[in-house]
Protein backbone atom coordinates (compact mmCIF):
# COMPACT_ATOMS: atom_id res chain seq x y z
CA UNK A 1 0.00 0.00 0.00
CA UNK A 2 3.39 2.18 -0.64
CA UNK A 3 1.11 4.12 -3.30
CA UNK A 4 -1.64 5.85 -0.71
CA UNK A 5 -0.09 5.78 2.23
CA UNK A 6 0.08 9.34 3.75
CA UNK A 7 -1.22 10.89 1.22
CA UNK A 8 -4.43 11.80 2.23
CA UNK A 9 -5.97 13.36 5.39
CA UNK A 10 -9.06 11.89 7.37
CA UNK A 11 -11.66 12.79 5.38
CA UNK A 12 -15.37 11.17 4.58
CA UNK A 13 -14.14 9.46 1.28
CA UNK A 14 -11.06 7.71 3.09
CA UNK A 15 -12.64 6.61 6.26
CA UNK A 16 -15.52 5.09 3.79
CA UNK A 17 -12.60 3.49 1.47
CA UNK A 18 -11.18 2.25 5.26
CA UNK A 19 -14.14 0.92 6.20
CA UNK A 20 -14.68 -0.91 2.88
CA UNK A 21 -11.29 -2.26 2.36
CA UNK A 22 -10.56 -3.03 6.10
CA UNK A 23 -14.20 -5.57 6.17
CA UNK A 24 -12.83 -6.81 2.64
CA UNK A 25 -9.82 -7.68 4.14
CA UNK A 26 -10.68 -8.99 7.79
CA UNK A 27 -13.67 -11.29 5.95
CA UNK A 28 -11.37 -13.07 3.94
CA UNK A 29 -8.32 -13.62 5.52
CA UNK A 30 -6.80 -16.27 4.13
CA UNK A 31 -3.79 -17.76 5.46
CA UNK A 32 -1.08 -19.88 4.32
CA UNK A 33 -0.51 -23.50 6.56
CA UNK A 34 2.36 -23.13 7.74
CA UNK A 35 2.33 -26.26 10.21
CA UNK A 36 5.57 -27.04 12.16
CA UNK A 37 4.51 -29.01 14.93
CA UNK A 38 1.38 -30.54 17.36
CA UNK A 39 -0.12 -27.26 16.87
CA UNK A 40 -0.59 -28.16 13.22
CA UNK A 41 -2.87 -31.04 14.25
CA UNK A 42 -5.03 -28.17 16.60
CA UNK A 43 -4.68 -25.63 13.31
CA UNK A 44 -6.34 -28.83 11.36
CA UNK A 45 -9.01 -29.13 13.89
CA UNK A 46 -9.62 -25.61 13.91
CA UNK A 47 -10.46 -25.71 10.33
CA UNK A 48 -12.41 -28.74 10.30
CA UNK A 49 -15.97 -29.22 10.50
CA UNK A 50 -16.30 -29.05 13.91
CA UNK A 51 -15.41 -25.44 14.21
CA UNK A 52 -14.79 -24.89 10.49
CA UNK A 53 -12.72 -21.55 9.87
CA UNK A 54 -14.30 -21.50 6.64
CA UNK A 55 -17.35 -19.21 8.69
CA UNK A 56 -14.44 -16.38 9.41
CA UNK A 57 -13.64 -16.35 5.74
CA UNK A 58 -10.32 -17.93 6.57
CA UNK A 59 -9.44 -20.46 3.66
CA UNK A 60 -5.97 -22.34 4.07
CA UNK A 61 -3.41 -21.70 1.04
CA UNK A 62 -0.86 -23.76 0.07
CA UNK A 63 0.54 -20.90 -1.20
CA UNK A 64 2.27 -17.88 0.29
CA UNK A 65 1.96 -15.88 -3.06
CA UNK A 66 -1.68 -16.36 -2.40
CA UNK A 67 -2.05 -15.37 2.02
CA UNK A 68 -2.61 -12.69 3.48
CA UNK A 69 -1.80 -14.34 6.82
CA UNK A 70 0.57 -16.66 8.16
CA UNK A 71 -0.49 -19.11 11.61
CA UNK A 72 2.82 -20.39 12.63
CA UNK A 73 2.18 -23.30 14.37
CA UNK A 74 4.42 -25.31 16.03
CA UNK A 75 8.49 -25.28 17.04
CA UNK A 76 10.36 -23.19 14.33
CA UNK A 77 13.91 -24.38 14.88
CA UNK A 78 16.55 -22.54 13.52
CA UNK A 79 16.91 -23.88 10.40
CA UNK A 80 13.14 -23.22 9.28
CA UNK A 81 13.77 -19.58 10.82
CA UNK A 82 15.30 -18.91 7.49
CA UNK A 83 12.68 -20.57 5.26
CA UNK A 84 10.42 -18.31 7.40
CA UNK A 85 11.28 -15.45 6.94
CA UNK A 86 11.27 -15.89 2.71
CA UNK A 87 7.88 -17.15 3.23
CA UNK A 88 7.18 -14.35 4.56
CA UNK A 89 8.78 -11.93 2.34
CA UNK A 90 7.08 -14.34 -0.62
CA UNK A 91 3.37 -12.80 0.97
CA UNK A 92 1.77 -10.13 -0.58
CA UNK A 93 1.35 -7.38 1.36
CA UNK A 94 -0.81 -6.47 3.92
CA UNK A 95 0.85 -9.05 5.79
CA UNK A 96 0.39 -10.56 9.28
CA UNK A 97 1.37 -12.83 11.31
CA UNK A 98 -0.38 -15.09 14.41
CA UNK A 99 2.18 -16.97 16.48
CA UNK A 100 0.51 -20.06 17.41
CA UNK A 101 1.28 -21.86 20.97
CA UNK A 102 4.50 -20.98 23.28
CA UNK A 103 7.25 -22.59 20.88
CA UNK A 104 6.24 -19.87 18.27
CA UNK A 105 5.53 -17.10 20.82
CA UNK A 106 9.02 -17.80 22.77
CA UNK A 107 10.45 -20.71 22.44
CA UNK A 108 7.76 -21.71 24.86
CA UNK A 109 9.64 -25.36 26.35
CA UNK A 110 12.63 -24.77 24.48
CA UNK A 111 13.25 -21.38 25.81
CA UNK A 112 16.29 -22.38 28.13
CA UNK A 113 18.02 -25.33 26.78
CA UNK A 114 16.69 -25.59 23.61
CA UNK A 115 19.78 -25.06 21.45
CA UNK A 116 18.33 -25.26 18.01
CA UNK A 117 15.35 -23.58 18.34
CA UNK A 118 13.97 -20.07 17.28
CA UNK A 119 13.06 -18.88 20.70
CA UNK A 120 9.99 -17.00 19.16
CA UNK A 121 9.04 -16.23 15.37
CA UNK A 122 9.26 -11.91 16.53
CA UNK A 123 12.89 -12.20 15.90
CA UNK A 124 12.21 -12.88 12.38
CA UNK A 125 8.95 -11.68 11.65
CA UNK A 126 6.62 -9.15 13.00
CA UNK A 127 4.27 -10.71 14.74
CA UNK A 128 0.22 -9.28 15.16
CA UNK A 129 -1.01 -11.89 17.54
CA UNK A 130 0.30 -14.36 19.72
CA UNK A 131 -2.10 -17.58 20.98
CA UNK A 132 -1.12 -18.79 23.86
CA UNK A 133 -1.27 -22.91 24.37
CA UNK A 134 0.33 -25.84 24.00
CA UNK A 135 -0.77 -26.33 21.57
CA UNK A 136 -3.83 -24.42 22.06
CA UNK A 137 -7.32 -25.03 21.58
CA UNK A 138 -9.10 -24.59 18.13
CA UNK A 139 -11.48 -22.00 19.94
CA UNK A 140 -8.06 -20.06 21.28
CA UNK A 141 -6.82 -20.20 17.53
CA UNK A 142 -10.34 -19.08 16.44
CA UNK A 143 -10.15 -16.26 19.28
CA UNK A 144 -6.86 -15.06 18.14
CA UNK A 145 -8.47 -14.66 14.75
CA UNK A 146 -10.81 -12.53 15.46
CA UNK A 147 -8.40 -10.20 17.30
CA UNK A 148 -6.54 -9.94 14.68
CA UNK A 149 -10.17 -9.41 12.69
CA UNK A 150 -10.23 -6.30 14.98
CA UNK A 151 -6.87 -4.92 14.71
CA UNK A 152 -7.40 -4.94 10.49
CA UNK A 153 -10.71 -2.96 11.20
CA UNK A 154 -8.75 -0.22 13.20
CA UNK A 155 -6.20 -0.01 10.29
CA UNK A 156 -6.64 3.02 7.52
CA UNK A 157 -4.94 4.16 4.55
CA UNK A 158 -4.52 7.20 5.44
CA UNK A 159 -0.92 6.70 7.46
CA UNK A 160 0.78 4.01 7.45
CA UNK A 161 0.23 1.64 10.39
CA UNK B 1 -23.55 -52.92 -28.35
CA UNK B 2 -24.44 -54.43 -25.15
CA UNK B 3 -21.38 -54.04 -23.31
CA UNK B 4 -21.40 -49.98 -24.33
CA UNK B 5 -24.65 -49.59 -22.30
CA UNK B 6 -23.82 -52.02 -19.77
CA UNK B 7 -20.78 -49.24 -19.23
CA UNK B 8 -22.97 -46.59 -19.29
CA UNK B 9 -25.29 -48.15 -16.29
CA UNK B 10 -22.66 -49.14 -14.32
CA UNK B 11 -20.89 -45.68 -14.79
CA UNK B 12 -24.35 -44.18 -13.50
CA UNK B 13 -25.29 -46.56 -11.00
CA UNK B 14 -21.97 -46.47 -8.42
CA UNK B 15 -21.88 -42.92 -8.69
CA UNK B 16 -25.51 -43.34 -7.25
CA UNK B 17 -24.40 -45.63 -4.56
CA UNK B 18 -21.84 -42.82 -3.91
CA UNK B 19 -24.40 -40.17 -3.63
CA UNK B 20 -26.44 -42.04 -1.44
CA UNK B 21 -24.12 -41.48 1.30
CA UNK B 22 -23.87 -37.60 0.21
CA UNK B 23 -27.50 -37.57 0.26
CA UNK B 24 -28.02 -39.69 3.52
CA UNK B 25 -25.64 -36.61 5.29
CA UNK B 26 -27.54 -33.59 3.83
CA UNK B 27 -30.30 -34.40 6.51
CA UNK B 28 -27.92 -34.86 9.20
CA UNK B 29 -27.48 -31.79 11.76
CA UNK B 30 -24.69 -29.88 11.46
CA UNK B 31 -21.84 -30.65 14.35
CA UNK B 32 -20.04 -27.01 13.73
CA UNK B 33 -20.02 -25.28 17.09
CA UNK B 34 -20.64 -21.50 16.05
CA UNK B 35 -17.34 -20.51 18.12
CA UNK B 36 -18.06 -16.58 18.86
CA UNK B 37 -21.42 -16.98 19.91
CA UNK B 38 -21.82 -20.92 21.34
CA UNK B 39 -18.93 -21.98 23.65
CA UNK B 40 -18.43 -25.61 25.12
CA UNK B 41 -18.47 -25.98 28.81
CA UNK B 42 -14.48 -26.63 29.35
CA UNK B 43 -14.52 -29.94 31.65
CA UNK B 44 -13.74 -29.68 35.05
CA UNK B 45 -10.00 -29.70 36.04
CA UNK B 46 -9.09 -29.00 32.41
CA UNK B 47 -5.72 -26.73 32.15
CA UNK B 48 -6.00 -23.69 30.82
CA UNK B 49 -4.28 -20.57 32.55
CA UNK B 50 -2.51 -20.37 35.50
CA UNK B 51 -4.12 -18.60 38.42
CA UNK B 52 -2.52 -17.62 41.98
CA UNK B 53 -4.66 -16.57 44.99
CA UNK B 54 -2.00 -14.38 46.01
CA UNK B 55 -3.81 -13.93 49.34
CA UNK B 56 -3.43 -17.21 50.14
CA UNK B 57 0.32 -17.75 48.94
CA UNK B 58 3.31 -18.07 51.25
CA UNK B 59 6.42 -18.08 48.68
CA UNK B 60 7.32 -21.16 49.48
CA UNK B 61 8.86 -21.54 46.13
CA UNK B 62 8.02 -25.27 45.36
CA UNK B 63 5.66 -24.46 41.92
CA UNK B 64 8.63 -22.57 40.64
CA UNK B 65 11.18 -25.05 41.63
CA UNK B 66 9.01 -27.86 40.28
CA UNK B 67 8.46 -25.80 37.15
CA UNK B 68 9.78 -27.65 33.96
CA UNK B 69 10.37 -24.44 31.94
CA UNK B 70 11.08 -22.43 34.32
CA UNK B 71 8.12 -19.96 33.80
CA UNK B 72 7.31 -18.83 37.25
CA UNK B 73 9.44 -16.13 38.44
CA UNK B 74 9.26 -15.73 42.50
CA UNK B 75 10.75 -12.80 45.12
CA UNK B 76 10.23 -13.31 48.80
CA UNK B 77 11.20 -11.08 51.72
CA UNK B 78 11.20 -12.26 55.34
CA UNK B 79 8.86 -10.66 57.79
CA UNK B 80 10.45 -8.33 60.01
CA UNK B 81 10.36 -9.13 63.84
CA UNK B 82 7.12 -9.53 65.49
CA UNK B 83 4.92 -8.51 61.66
CA UNK B 84 2.16 -10.54 61.25
CA UNK B 85 1.61 -11.18 58.09
CA UNK B 86 -2.11 -12.80 58.52
CA UNK B 87 -3.01 -16.68 57.78
CA UNK B 88 -4.12 -18.28 54.47
CA UNK B 89 -7.95 -19.16 53.91
CA UNK B 90 -6.82 -22.73 55.42
CA UNK B 91 -5.04 -21.35 58.29
CA UNK B 92 -1.51 -21.82 57.31
CA UNK B 93 0.75 -19.00 58.64
CA UNK B 94 2.24 -16.93 56.60
CA UNK B 95 5.96 -16.00 57.00
CA UNK B 96 7.64 -15.00 53.61
CA UNK B 97 6.10 -11.77 51.88
CA UNK B 98 5.30 -12.28 48.50
CA UNK B 99 7.36 -9.43 46.46
CA UNK B 100 7.04 -10.51 43.03
CA UNK B 101 5.06 -13.72 41.62
CA UNK B 102 5.28 -13.59 38.04
CA UNK B 103 3.87 -16.62 35.46
CA UNK B 104 5.11 -16.30 31.62
CA UNK B 105 1.98 -17.94 30.11
CA UNK B 106 3.76 -17.98 26.80
CA UNK B 107 6.31 -20.08 28.08
CA UNK B 108 3.80 -22.49 30.32
CA UNK B 109 3.59 -25.99 28.42
CA UNK B 110 0.66 -26.17 30.70
CA UNK B 111 1.54 -30.01 32.24
CA UNK B 112 0.01 -28.74 35.84
CA UNK B 113 2.89 -30.41 37.63
CA UNK B 114 2.91 -26.91 39.73
CA UNK B 115 -0.24 -27.36 41.12
CA UNK B 116 0.45 -30.42 42.81
CA UNK B 117 2.88 -29.30 45.37
CA UNK B 118 1.11 -26.00 46.44
CA UNK B 119 0.47 -26.28 49.97
CA UNK B 120 -2.15 -24.14 50.26
CA UNK B 121 -4.25 -24.91 47.19
CA UNK B 122 -3.57 -21.49 45.84
CA UNK B 123 -1.90 -22.14 42.42
CA UNK B 124 -4.72 -24.05 39.99
CA UNK B 125 -5.42 -24.32 36.67
CA UNK B 126 -8.76 -22.59 35.42
CA UNK B 127 -10.65 -23.08 32.49
CA UNK B 128 -9.58 -19.88 30.68
CA UNK B 129 -8.77 -20.65 27.49
CA UNK B 130 -8.93 -17.19 25.39
CA UNK B 131 -5.81 -15.03 26.59
CA UNK B 132 -4.37 -14.53 22.96
CA UNK B 133 -2.31 -10.93 23.20
CA UNK B 134 -1.27 -8.55 20.28
CA UNK B 135 1.94 -7.92 22.77
CA UNK B 136 3.89 -10.94 24.43
CA UNK B 137 4.54 -9.21 27.42
CA UNK B 138 0.62 -8.98 27.71
CA UNK B 139 1.11 -12.58 28.62
CA UNK B 140 3.24 -12.59 31.69
CA UNK B 141 0.95 -11.90 34.46
CA UNK B 142 1.87 -10.35 37.22
CA UNK B 143 -0.15 -11.90 40.56
CA UNK B 144 1.64 -10.02 43.84
CA UNK B 145 1.88 -6.48 41.73
CA UNK B 146 -1.66 -5.56 40.67
CA UNK B 147 -0.29 -1.88 40.28
CA UNK B 148 2.15 -4.01 37.04
CA UNK B 149 -0.59 -5.91 35.94
CA UNK B 150 -3.24 -4.15 33.64
CA UNK B 151 -5.86 -6.30 34.04
CA UNK B 152 -6.19 -9.07 36.99
CA UNK B 153 -6.55 -12.62 35.91
CA UNK B 154 -9.64 -14.03 37.16
CA UNK B 155 -10.28 -17.47 38.14
CA UNK B 156 -12.30 -18.36 35.34
CA UNK B 157 -15.89 -19.31 34.58
CA UNK B 158 -15.78 -23.11 36.60
CA UNK B 159 -14.63 -22.68 39.67
CA UNK B 160 -16.10 -20.27 42.20
CA UNK B 161 -14.05 -17.90 44.10
CA UNK B 162 -13.11 -19.79 47.00
CA UNK B 163 -13.40 -23.20 45.61
CA UNK B 164 -10.23 -25.39 44.33
CA UNK B 165 -10.22 -27.71 41.83
CA UNK B 166 -9.04 -30.35 44.17
CA UNK B 167 -11.79 -32.43 46.85
CA UNK B 168 -10.04 -32.38 50.11
CA UNK B 169 -8.69 -35.55 50.79
CA UNK B 170 -10.74 -37.14 53.48
CA UNK B 171 -8.99 -37.58 56.96
CA UNK B 172 -7.25 -40.79 58.29
CA UNK B 173 -8.23 -41.24 61.98
CA UNK B 174 -4.65 -41.76 63.99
Amino acid sequence: MGLVEGRFKDNVIVTSADYFINWARLSSIWPMGFGLACCAIEMMATGASRYDLDRLGVIFRPSPRQSDLMIVAGTVTLKMATRLKRLYEQMPEPKYVIAMGCCATSGGPYWQYGYHVLKGVDRVVPVDVYVPGCPPRPESLMEGIIKLQEKIRQKTIAKRA
Amino acid sequence: MREYFRNIFEGVWTVLVGMKITLRHLFVPSITLQYPLVKWEMPERSRNRLFNDIDDCIGCDQCARVCPVDCITIVCEKAGAGEDLGLTSKGTKKRLKVKVFDIDMSLCCYCGLCTYPCPTECLVMTPTYEFSAYDRKDLVYHYARPEVAEKTPDRGTLIPAGQTLWTPKPEVPA
